[in-house]
């Protein structure tokens, strides 16, 4: 026999399986054999060792269950008793059981992931992909604001328990500064206040804003880079804290008793927060994620880092803010692009509302024109987190963002500029 | 009939029997084959509660189809192709919950657990003791070996089936149930192998 032949019949020899001669045959060879030999010993020893392993017993019960089912069968009952199971695995425990196991399945937990990552992308949809909706929802906001904050404004502001609005204006108190001065709604900072809205000579900032009894129709809203009016939104917390400043001054005018405590919204006729968007005080439903996120990710430099000096510098200035901002407009507009910087800087870092806009959109033409997309790129990632900018601004930020090589976000703006709501541009 | 003609009747001769009205011939066929079934069936699901409840459920259904039984094959290859669809059906609704713990009990009668069951730091100078732990380690051995290959090994070591009925029963071939029994055998070989090696240090 060969090793071959032999090899092949191991197993069988090994299970008793072979015939009495053929077994002799190739035990004679696995004798004789180097290779086959010990192979067959390996086997052999497995079986053996398999040959001991005990035969279990299963409990008496079973058996006897089995025979109350054999006796019902032989009296020649139709119907054979219930199948008991053996153990604790019925009622209220089998059901657990099966429910377990069908929670534990992988499709339910397939199930479970897919839902998650849809309700976080849902969750994390910006609210800029609904502008309409959003605008809508900012005028309601706007008009229950008019409504109500000249009639109970304690009770929409010191009265309203709103953590992250207190927590702001503590910190301003304990650095000297009341939120009221800051926001020009105190009797002192008020009259400069309203100075400043009189004296607002620059462009659309001149323009006079109707105040249909403390309400805004959406047409106003909509008519210039600054359309949104103070709404209430979290995601529009920083187009409210910079370009609420004129409506709010006019409103002043019509409501002069509103009172500081509306620091506490940020709805149309709140006083916005004199510089920094991060600063806007938190609204009840504003989320802080959102809050925190206008700030570091759209900022020129030196914006958010504005010390509380330089904005009570500003709330002081506000005039001679104006006045630089329209030169340095003028300049930016005839090239002399190094005195608009020089004038429009000052303004971007100190001023609050549309004079910080209009200084921060000026100095990026004013970069773009000199071909510094670089240093542009910062002031327009700011104008465009607004959800109203206007088209022509968008394309002007989507042509820098390709120049420095940010295609995604350019295709972003591009985008954004084709949609029929954008505004076409405020100046 | 008495008992002990009734225990030297074959298995057909027994359900023959029971179709006719013979209960104990019923009994008799269950004690010879609830242990060997309770084997296969703990080997093949290591869960004693599922086993005995598939146990049952196999010896109902022979109860069931006793008068259909045709004495095509034999007694013995349709019960355990029975027991095995039965356990292959568990096993399948079961199987994304099939996980052995080292804390749980094994169900098989033997109160240690599994990690009990392993070798101890100490030195086993007893051969006994060598022995129980080398049949402990064939079964965690045969625990961990494919489905298909566990079902014939234990077909054919535990209850001496042919290789043709095993065939029959798992419906393949006779050379592949041979094939199959090879490539367990080779997969316990090399488990007991290396707890051969543990033993001879420990000696």
């Amino acid at each position: 026999m060969s090793c071959e032949s032999c090899r092949d019949l191991l197993i069988e020899l090994v299970c008793d399986e072979l015939p009495a001669d053929t077994a002799a045959e190739a035990r004679a060879h696995a004798l004789t054999c180097e290779r086959c030999g010990p192979e067959l010993a390996k086997l052999e020893g497995t079986m053996q060792v398999a040959s001991k392993l005990p035969l279990l017993a299963p409990s008496p019960e079973v058996e006897r269950r089995i025979m109350q089912a054999a006796r019902a069968a032989i009296a020649g009952k139709a119907k054979l008793p219930a199948r008991e199971r053996s153990h604790s695995e019925s009622g209220l425990a089998s059901w657990f059981a099966r429910i377990s196991a069908w929670a534990m399945s992988p499709q339910v937990a397939m199930a479970s992931v897919l839902i998650l990552v849809v309700g976080i992308g849902l969750y994390a949809l910006p609210i800029g992909q609904a502008p309409e909706t959003t605008a809508l929802r900012a005028t309601e906001d706007e008009s229950e604001g008019a409504a109500a904050e000249p009639a109970a404004p304690s009770a929409m502001g010191a009265a309203t328990p709103v953590p992250e609005a207190d927590e702001l204006q503590e910190q301003r108190r304990d650095r000297g500064t009341s939120a009221g001065e800051l926001l020009g709604t105190t009797p002192a900072a008020r009259p400069r206040a309203e100075e400043s809205a009189k004296a607002a000579p620059v462009g659309r900032l001149a323009k006079p804003k109707a105040a249909k009894g403390g309400s805004y129709s959406l047409d106003d809203r909509l008519d210039g880079y600054g359309s949104d009016k103070g709404d209430s939104k979290p995601a529009v917390a920083e187009r409210a804290a910079s370009n609420a400043a004129p409506e709010r001054k006019e409103y002043q005018e019509k409501a002069p008793a509103d009172s500081a405590s509306g620091a506490g919204r940020a709805g149309g006729f709140a006083p916005a927060p004199p510089a920094s968007p991060a600063a806007a005080a938190p609204m009840p439903s504003q989320a802080p994620r959102e809050t925190q996120g206008t700030e570091p990710a759209g900022a020129p430099p030196g914006a958010s880092a504005q010390s509380e000096g330089e904005a009570s510098e500003a709330s002081k200035d506000s005039t001679q803010q104006l006045g630089q901002l329209a030169q340095g407009i003028a300049a930016s507009q005839r090239g002399d692009y190094g005195q608009a910087e020089k004038l429009l800087v000052p303004v971007a870092k100190s001023a609050s509302g549309s004079e910080r806009t209009q200084a921060n959109l000026w100095l990026a033409r004013s970069y773009r024109a000199q071909g510094d997309c670089a240093r542009a790129v910062p002031y327009y990632r700011t104008l465009t987190q607004s959800l109203s900018v206007s088209r022509d601004v968008l394309e002007e930020a989507a042509d820098c963002f390709t120049r420095t090589g940010n295609e995604p976000q350019a295709s972003k703006l591009r985008a954004r500029a084709q949609q029929p709501t954008q505004q076409k541009s405020p100046d | 009939v008495r008992q002990n003609d009734l225990e030297t009747c074959s298995d057909e001769q027994l359900l023959s029997l029971y179709t006719r009205g013979e209960l104990s011939a019923m009994g008799v066929l269950v004690t010879r084959y609830q242990r060997p079934l309770f084997t296969f069936l703990m080997r093949m699901c290591s869960d004693r509660s599922r086993s005995e409840d598939l146990l049952q459920e196999a010896f109902l259904r022979l109860i069931e189809h006793a008068d259909s039984f045709e004495g095509g094959s034999r007694l013995k290859t349709w019960l355990y192709r029975i027991a095995r669809n039965l356990c292959i059906d568990d096993m399948r609704r079961r199987k994304h919950r099939k996980h052995a713990s080292l804390d749980a009990e094994r169900g098989d009668g033997d109160d240690r657990t599994l990690h009990d069951q392993l070798p101890a730091n100490s030195a086993i100078s007893d051969r006994q003791a060598v022995g129980n732990q080398l049949t402990g380690q064939m079964m965690s051995a045969i625990e961990k070996l494919p489905d298909d290959q566990r079902e014939v090994f234990l077909l054919r070591q535990v209850h001496a089936l042919q290789f043709k009925e095993i065939a029959e029963i798992t419906a393949v071939s006779e050379n592949t149930v041979k094939s199959r029994m090879r490539y367990a055998l080779e997969r316990l070989q090399s488990a007991l192998a290396e707890y051969r090696d543990y033993a001879e240090e420990l000696r």
